[in-house]
């Protein structure tokens, strides 16, 4: 931990600022993730940068900022959602409601790319978390932990879970064992 | 490991790189012989890739000024949390519908994903937001286009497949389908005679315009991209330069702009375009 003199102030560190904002792509990719629209993730990734920077403190040197950046944005997320009293979508809950459909109708056997977003969206709120930090931003399990503040143990069965559930939500079919390729999301 | 069914934790884990080197041998092993365990593999991550290609654009739309602005200005001690949208973070709401529209674009054009086999793990440290500095259109459309090649194939460099939309298996319906979209005659060109083969081609949206990319693959699993792109201006010349990490060569020509993009030298990417520029242009 740093020491009292070297922590405070930090918030002010050009440097810090610097290395905050070099992390907003992937942390706006990160709330998009959670929250399913730009507007929303901004609003969150903005609100969590001046905690981060209002807590600069706390951030320990040496770990890695962004697992930092990522549980800010997270628990922020999640107060977001109780002061909001937005209840945690589920798996029936309906992904159009969270990404609005312009109404152009689409062939009905197509996946497409915002197909699987909406999927995503219908998944429980810590699953789809997980499924963002792993499969996304790369994250190792262990950072991934780190990030949500819950065991490795807790991480991998709840990527498990969104990962199959996101494989049923977009049809993914296997169609060749040999080759494995399963190409024809159309 | 032979005879139980493995584990699909263990898979994951595997499929995530987060098995040691011995371990990912063992289950290597155990692949070989266990058709259902590839297909779980494959699923596994079929699943990631799937969600990575989703949000993958955002990593690439430039960051709002505002946004940028008030986390480098706001002081340390004094920061108000105002309602989500109404104090400083709602800046950024403004722009919302307009930033979803290259996805929301992309996938109502019909884009359809198609997945091969690999790695996620370089995708992790693609390059962030060169749209940041995009001012000049060229610059602006050669940047998008390598970097949505750089999504597409640079994770799975040096594996048979490439992610694509449309198999080259039938080059003619590869044609048909992207000169519906270009609302042009498309001709796929040929260059098995550089060693390359085609491996199909991905529906891209640059600019608020349907965009093509025509993907090969060399002989040593290299993927190369022939970008094509309406662009209504002066003819240019074939340019070749390294750019944002890779190899490119752009000219333009009858109002569509082109690009080859990949590792292939510049003189074969010279050679390249002697085949590709008359098949294209259809003379």
């Amino acid at each position: 931990m740093p020491s009292k003199d070297q922590s405070v102030g930090r918030g002010d560190d050009p440097s810090f600022r610097q290395q905050v904002v070099a992390l907003l792509p992937k942390l706006r990719r990160f709330a998009r993730g959670l929250t399913g629209n730009v507007a929303d993730a901004d609003d969150l990734v903005q609100t969590a940068c001046l905690k981060a920077i209002e807590r600069a403190h706390q951030w320990t040197d040496g770990t890695r900022l962004d697992s930092w950046m990522y549980r800010i944005v997270h628990n922020q997320w999640l107060d977001d959602m109780r002061a909001r009293k937005v209840r945690a979508v589920d798996a029936e809950a309906d992904p159009d409601a969270l990404i609005a459909d312009d109404g152009v109708a689409r062939t009905e056997a197509n996946i497409t790319l915002d197909d699987v977003r909406k999927a995503m969206l219908s998944l429980p709120s810590e699953q789809r978390a997980v499924l963002v930090l792993v499969c996304i931003e790369g994250l190792a399990y262990k950072d991934a932990a780190d990030s949500l503040g819950v065991p490795i143990g807790t991480v991998m069965s709840r990527l498990a879970r969104a990962r199959q559930a996101l494989g049923r939500a977009t049809g993914l079919t296997r169609v060749d064992g040999e080759s494995g390729n399963v190409v024809k999301l159309v | 490991m032979t005879g139980a069914r493995i584990d699909t934790a263990i898979l994951m884990a595997y499929v995530d790189g987060e098995v040691d080197i011995e371990t990912a041998r063992d289950i290597e092993k155990t692949l070989a012989n266990d058709a259902e365990a590839r297909a779980r593999v494959a699923q596994l991550r079929q699943s990631a890739q799937l969600a990575r290609a989703a949000f993958a654009d955002a990593l690439y739309e430039p960051v709002p000024e505002s946004m940028k602005s008030a986390i480098t200005n706001a002081p340390e001690k004094v920061v108000a949390f105002a309602p989500r949208g109404a104090g400083p973070a709602g800046l950024a709401r403004a722009g919302g519908l307009r930033r979803w529209a290259l996805p929301m674009a992309a996938a109502l054009a019909g884009i359809v994903v198609g997945f091969g086999f690999g790695h996620l793990d370089d995708l992790v440290d693609a390059q962030p937001l060169t749209a940041v500095n995009m001012s000049p259109q060229r610059a602006a459309w050669l940047d998008q286009v390598i970097n949505f090649h750089k999504v597409y194939t640079g994770i799975f460099e040096g594996q048979e497949r490439a992610l694509v939309d449309i198999s080259g298996d039938e080059p003619p319906k590869l044609e048909s389908w992207f000169g519906e979209r270009l609302k042009r005659d498309l001709k796929v060109p040929d260059l098995g005679a550089l060693g390359h083969a085609l491996q199909g081609g991905r529906l891209l949206v640059v600019g608020g315009r349907p965009a093509a990319q025509i993907v090969y693959v060399s002989a040593d699993g290299k993927p190369l991209a022939l970008s094509i792109l309406p662009q209504p201006g002066r003819d240019r010349q074939p340019t070749f330069e390294k750019r944002n990490g890779t190899n490119v060569l752009h000219w333009r020509t009858a109002d569509y702009s082109y690009a080859l993009i990949g590792t292939a030298e510049r003189d074969v990417m010279f050679k390249m375009v002697e085949i590709v520029a008359p098949v294209l242009a259809g003379t």
